[in-house]
């Protein structure tokens, strides 16, 4: 207990808070909604349930003596929603591109998403992320290996992390956010990547580094200068 | 190993003894038999538990009804050789009967004394006999002479001992026929319901001189499944074993910290506390009231002003452990800002009366808007209510007519680059140079031919397997062809269109058709007798479905097409206007 207050005396008392904003957008069922609700509140609904526009959580992270809010945009994905395209990408640090593992033609429609999301906000570092993880492995051999394979083309082709999740089985759900963090602020991550064909791919190390950086969606600085109280007698 | 659950509530036991009360007894020499052939086969009248139960000692009811000579199905000489005297022939007959009935309130041969002989007689060949018999008694099923009321307390350790015996033993009593509609406690229980006896709390110990009831713990009575640990099985790795290997760790509460976590696999220095956007030397934004607040309280310290020591040493309830708390910090920091900030370049000036006055003349900083430049870099862009106005003011007409060719639109929405296309809804870039990164990718999947029928029609979409209608399943298997019929599906509400080509034609195998012809049937059922239905529907209600075959011939036939269409339209209409009904006739 001692050394856990010496530990703590020792950090500055200033304490920082920045927002970073993340934007999920994708087709219609792919689990934008689940992987955000999983990463806030850890849960997770087998449920359907349409996200009619914007569906927006935050959540605190803690990061040394700094504070990352994250504040997550989920995107319907039906066609009548994309007119409001602009509040996920515009603004947001990250913008993660979802699609459903065991539906290729979600795959393809990552084309359409990115080409107006890049277009919106291109100083966001893309993350292409592949969901239900645990549902496609009990599919056909064949269909994961050719998705994976194609969704390694996309990603160099976006520059993008790729990171393949399940919600249901909280595989990979953290280590999207925290590719996140490493890539907005230049940090490195130590994470080993998977890179196996039929294993839950995490490829990040190459990809979204050199993301032109503009102010309107660099992480917003809010709060700062905190004093916190810090004991410094024992 | 199914075992009943002997609940010794008090009604049942009491319906046990009344029907023993007019039971019929077997001789004293057949229960003899019984007590060294306990397996013997029982009668019918043996299996039930209402023979003997703790209320009524089996011993003592038989041996008073062995000498009972009022039983009904004696009679004549028969009946009287069961008397001592009338075997002999005694002809005085009062005199028999006074000598038998003083034998008989003898304090020697009363029914306690032979009750207690038989019980001796009865452990000590239950000694002798093995585990087996042990069971056997303890169940008290087929030997009811050999109830006792300590048999639930036997029960009860021989549960906790869990010899193999007595488990083995016990399943071949179970096993035997049971009589057909008795109401014994021991069948009225459910038989299926736990692998050990169970006890209610509340239930007395109905037997004062056997051993207490002690009630057997769950985890107890599991000792065999965990010694069974010592046997290796070896379980074949299934896809949940393998995703196992990936899965994070449970997450924390609301604080989740990186640093005191796991998982925690940033590698930086402590210059990565400043972010990236930061080393650009951008400095905040502050009002100069903030400048001159922060910059005093950081070149002071907090424990150097000068009325701190003071107040630490005259304060009647603060005492020197007391100042680092943080409440007490709080309000020294707030008393120096009242009393040693200077406030002589802010907009308000302190005077002695403690009030606040405003300086009027701190707005003249301010530039008037009107005159602000938007279009200067810096300058803050104001929000205007008529956002078109906007747009036409920043570019000229040329580029407006040009978005609103790209827009499709006479109100173009226009963000960053990128103008809102309404007709086709997505985002295009306003100088229209859409360039197609993934050009050079080729994304044609080869999805392999399904050859496990509906499993993977069904596999090949999660929208079905999670939340979704099960109509999604047809959009869902997408573009694989299925030996069978084709159908075409249209476009569903909420579908998207990035997912949907309506006319994309889908097959569907005969089983799927087969049930689509059932779902149809059953809806005719339910509907047809409300409602007039049109002649020959109701022979052919899968005439909205269509074979390979039956699509060409609709689509060239319109009117026949329209037809199927608003049979569907009626059909949902009439099922409406049913559910109306019941309802109604319901409340």
């Amino acid at each position: 207990m001692a050394n856990v207050r010496s530990r703590h005396s020792s950090i500055p008392g200033i304490k920082n808070q920045i927002d970073v904003q993340v934007g999920l957008v994708g087709d219609a069922q792919v689990g934008k909604t689940s992987l955000m609700v999983k990463y806030v509140q850890n849960i997770f609904d087998e449920e359907y349930t349409q996200t009619l526009g914007v569906n927006f959580l935050k959540r605190k992270v803690n990061l040394r003596s700094t504070d990352i809010i994250f504040s997550i945009m989920d995107l319907g994905g039906q066609k009548e929603f994309i007119n409001m395209l602009p509040l996920a990408a515009v603004g947001s640090s990250v913008i993660i591109f979802m699609f459903d593992l065991t539906r290729p033609k979600t795959l393809q429609s990552i084309k359409d998403w990115f080409r107006q999301a890049h277009g919106l906000n291109d100083s966001a570092v893309p993350i292409l992320v592949g969901t239900k993880y645990d549902l496609s492995i009990e599919t056909d051999e064949r269909v994961p290996g050719n998705i994976s394979c194609t969704a390694m083309r996309y990603a160099q082709v976006m520059n993008a992390p790729i990171v393949f999740c399940s919600t249901a089985k909280s595989i990979h759900i953290q280590k999207i956010f925290k590719i996140a963090l490493a890539k907005i602020f230049n940090l490195t991550l130590t994470v080993p990547e998977i890179e196996s064909i039929g294993d839950p791919l995490l490829i990040y190390r190459d990809f979204g580094n050199n993301v032109k950086r503009q102010s309107k969606s660099s992480p917003k600085r809010t709060g700062s200068m905190e004093r916190t109280p810090v004991s410094s007698q024992q | 190993m199914n075992r009943p659950d002997y609940d010794s509530s008090f009604e049942e036991l009491e319906t046990s003894y009344t029907k023993e009360i007019g039971q019929r007894r077997p001789t004293g020499s057949i229960m003899k038999e019984r007590i060294r052939q306990p397996q013997m086969e029982p009668t019918a009248s043996s299996t039930t538990s209402s023979d003997a139960t703790i209320f009524s000692d089996g011993v003592h009811t038989q041996g008073y009804t062995n000498e009972d000579p009022t039983r009904p199905d004696d009679s004549g000489d028969q009946y009287l050789t069961k008397f001592k005297d009338f075997r002999f022939k005694t002809d005085n007959f009062d005199e028999a009967i006074k000598n038998q009935f003083s034998k008989v309130a003898h304090p020697k041969s009363s029914p306690t004394r032979r009750s207690n002989e038989f019980a001796q007689q009865f452990h000590r060949m239950s000694s002798l006999q093995n585990n087996k018999k042990v069971g056997t008694y303890s169940t008290g099923r087929s030997n009811a002479e050999l109830r006792h009321p300590r048999s639930m307390s036997e029960l009860k350790i021989n549960e906790r001992h869990k010899t193999p015996e007595f488990t083995k033993s016990s399943i071949r009593i179970r096993s035997q026929p049971s009589l057909k509609g008795s109401k014994s406690y021991g069948n009225l229980k459910s038989t299926s319901n736990g692998n050990f006896v169970r006890f209610k709390k509340s239930m007395p110990n109905l037997n004062p001189i056997g051993s207490p009831i002690v009630e057997v713990n769950d985890e107890y009575a599991d000792e065999n499944i965990e010694n069974l640990d010592d046997t290796v099985i070896i379980e074949p790795l299934n896809s949940y074993d393998y995703m196992k290997q990936f899965k994070e760790s449970p997450m924390k509460d609301e604080n989740f910290d990186f640093a005191d976590d796991q998982d925690f696999n940033f590698n930086f220095d402590d210059d990565a506390l400043q972010p990236q956007f930061l080393a650009n030397s951008v400095k905040r934004r502050q009002s100069p009231k903030e400048y001159n607040k922060h910059e005093y309280l950081d070149t002071n310290e907090v424990g150097s002003l000068p009325y701190r020591g003071n107040r630490n040493s005259s304060g009647p309830f603060r005492t020197g452990g007391d100042s680092n708390s943080p409440t007490s910090r709080i309000r020294t920091i707030k008393q120096s800002i009242d009393d040693h900030i200077p406030t002589d370049n802010l907009e308000s000036k302190s005077v002695p009366q403690k009030r606040w006055v405003e300086d009027p003349h701190i707005l003249n900083e301010f530039p008037d808007r009107d005159t602000i430049d938007a279009n200067l870099p810096g300058n803050p862009f104001l929000i205007k209510n008529n956002q078109h106005r906007s747009i036409s003011d920043s570019i000229d007409e040329g580029m407006l007519q040009y978005m609103k060719t790209r827009s499709n639109s006479n109100n173009p929405k226009v963000v960053g680059s990128m103008v809102f296309d309404e007709k086709n809804q997505r985002w295009v870039s306003v100088s229209g140079a859409d360039s197609d990164p993934f050009s050079v990718i080729n994304d044609q999947f080869d999805v392999p031919q399904i050859s496990k029928g509906n499993r993977m029609l069904k596999k090949s979409s999660t929208a079905t397997l999670r939340g979704q209608p099960s109509r999604r399943s047809l959009r869902d298997g997408l573009g694989i062809p299925i030996a069978g019929h084709r159908i075409s599906v249209g476009k569903q509400f909420g579908d998207s269109d990035l997912e949907v080509d309506p006319n994309v034609n889908y097959t569907i195998n005969s089983k799927t058709l087969e049930k689509f012809y059932h779902e149809e049937n059953r809806w005719n059922k339910k509907v047809g007798a409300w409602f007039i239905l049109r002649t020959g529907q109701l022979d052919h209600p899968d005439e909205s479905f269509c074979s390979a075959g039956e699509i060409s011939d609709d689509s060239l036939d319109p009117a026949r097409r329209d037809v199927s269409s608003t049979s569907k339209d009626s059909k949902d209409f009439m099922y409406e206007i049913r559910k109306m009904v019941l309802n109604s006739t319901r409340s």
